[in-house]
């Protein structure tokens, strides 16, 4: 069974293709099309005057194409609509979010004015994340969260590009409907992880936009909610907030990047949340290439 | 003799029609730079309060003032509009209204809201300039269709 939105993610149809498509140029969208496993391509990487490539499995396959400086530049602003500057913020934390929901890592010249970022010039690289494929998953997890008494949530791990924001909307959809019906707040700081979550008939309610520790902490205050889900976390500031708001009770569902819970453990940030037990449990996740999740859970037992 | 007459009366009219006509099209020239001034002042409204894309600010920009530009719909992009009421701007507000549509987009907020205050500024001043000519210019208009009229008058009786 697949979530209808997820097959749209695939490469060959689908509206996020075609949107993304209209964005490149001719000679990439041929290039692509030429590859056999069209619709299992996770990144499309755009380089300035280098070959461009794409990640198939977390494998690297070089395009025979070559984009100028210039083109890249061109893209870009066709990625930001027209309008640079509605995309500041994030650019200076190299990405934008395309209004179908995809995210574009963005790398290229930085510029700093007394070691505050003003910008990100002569841009040179664009990454393209598809979204792929994704059983739905995550009833596991979600019997977890169900199962904690005291408040505690789970926090999701895995290297970057195996699905963490993708098994978080699973999540999502699974808590706000069916079953568990619960009140789920969305703190969506990269207007990535609420992408096409927005449906009428989900108790959902999404924070776009927010910072973590503002979304949480607005949601905790003035939304009531069951559940709150935020992709990403790891800064102090935002373990800060989230500590300071646990003893409201509500599980907080999150990812991290990290390849195992002693190298999570090793970020200050997380670190702080674990001696605060904010989380009941540490979930990594690797593919099994089924188009579903494996899983590894450690329970975090309260001393 | 009543032919020479109505067709007197007719050249007289039309060159009154004529000097009219051009009086308030110098006025629209007018109101159509006061309009672009008032969307640059809601463009840098927009993007100073909510960072919007252009084309957010332009569907939710108020009809009256896309009317106002000489634009019958709501346009997907300034360039588009500028097609539309071309015939009622001046070369150098033409210019600058380009100049500003074609920089737009490419910079972070900060500088974004500088231009815009640059744009405002000097289409203002090219609005002080047409301000201060118009009187004069519908005089002009109204004297030369007159004499021309009188003068086709003389010229056919």
């Amino acid at each position: 069974m697949y979530i209808t939105e997820y097959k749209k993610g695939t490469i060959e149809s689908g509206d996020i293709n075609t949107a993304l498509f209209e964005l490149l140029p001719e000679k990439i969208i041929e290039e692509i099309k030429r590859l056999p496993y069209l619709s299992h391509i996770e990144e499309i990487r755009l380089r300035a005057e280098k070959y461009s490539s794409v990640v198939v499995n977390r494998e690297n396959i070089l395009l025979n194409v070559r984009l100028t400086a210039y083109e890249i530049n061109e893209i870009f602003k066709r990625m930001c609509g027209g309008s640079l500057y509605a995309h500041s913020e994030t650019i200076k934390n190299g990405y934008i979010t395309l209004p179908f929901g995809v995210r574009v890592g963005v790398g290229g010249r930085a510029v700093y004015n007394q070691n505050e970022m003003v910008g990100v010039y002569d841009i040179s690289l664009l990454c393209i994340r598809i979204p792929h494929k994704i059983k739905i998953s995550g009833y596991e997890i979600c019997s977890l969260v169900n199962g904690f008494n005291d408040g505690r949530g789970v926090l999701i791990y895995s290297p970057p590009g195996v699905g963490k924001t993708t098994l978080l909307r699973n999540i999502s959809i699974i808590l706000s409907s069916g079953e568990y019906k619960k009140r789920v707040v969305i703190v969506d700081t990269r207007g990535e992880l609420s992408y096409m979550l927005d449906k009428p008939y989900m108790c959902m309610d999404i924070l776009s936009g927010y910072s973590k520790s503002e979304g949480i902490e607005i949601a905790t205050r003035t939304l009531d909610p069951e559940v709150i889900i935020c992709d990403e976390i790891g800064s102090v500031d935002e373990a800060n907030a989230i500590c300071a708001l646990h003893n409201s009770g509500i599980p907080l569902i999150a990812s991290a990047h990290g390849k195992c819970v002693s190298s999570l453990l090793l970020r200050e940030g997380i670190s702080i949340l674990d001696r605060a037990f904010i989380f009941g449990a540490y979930v990594g996740i690797e593919r099994d290439g089924y188009g579903g999740f494996k899983y590894d859970i450690l329970k975090r037992e309260v001393n | 003799m009543l032919t020479k007459l109505l067709g007197s009366l007719l050249i007289a009219c039309a060159g009154f029609f004529i000097s009219v006509s051009f009086c308030r099209f110098e006025s629209k020239r007018l109101s159509v730079l006061d309009s672009y001034i008032s969307l640059l002042f809601y463009i840098k409204g927009q993007v100073d309060c909510y960072l919007r894309p252009i084309d957010e600010i332009l569907m939710s920009v108020d009809f009256d003032i896309i009317k106002g530009c000489g634009c019958r719909e709501k346009p997907c992009s300034i360039f588009s509009m500028l097609d539309e009421s071309k015939i009622y701007l001046e070369k150098e507000s033409y210019r600058l209204l380009y100049t500003f549509a074609s920089e737009f987009g490419s910079v972070y907020k900060d500088e974004q809201l500088l231009r815009c205050d640059y744009y405002i500024e000097a289409l203002s001043e090219e609005r002080r300039g047409l301000f201060d000519e118009v009187p004069s210019r519908n005089k002009v208009a109204r004297a030369l269709f007159m004499c021309a009229s009188f003068a086709l008058l003389i010229i056919l009786w």
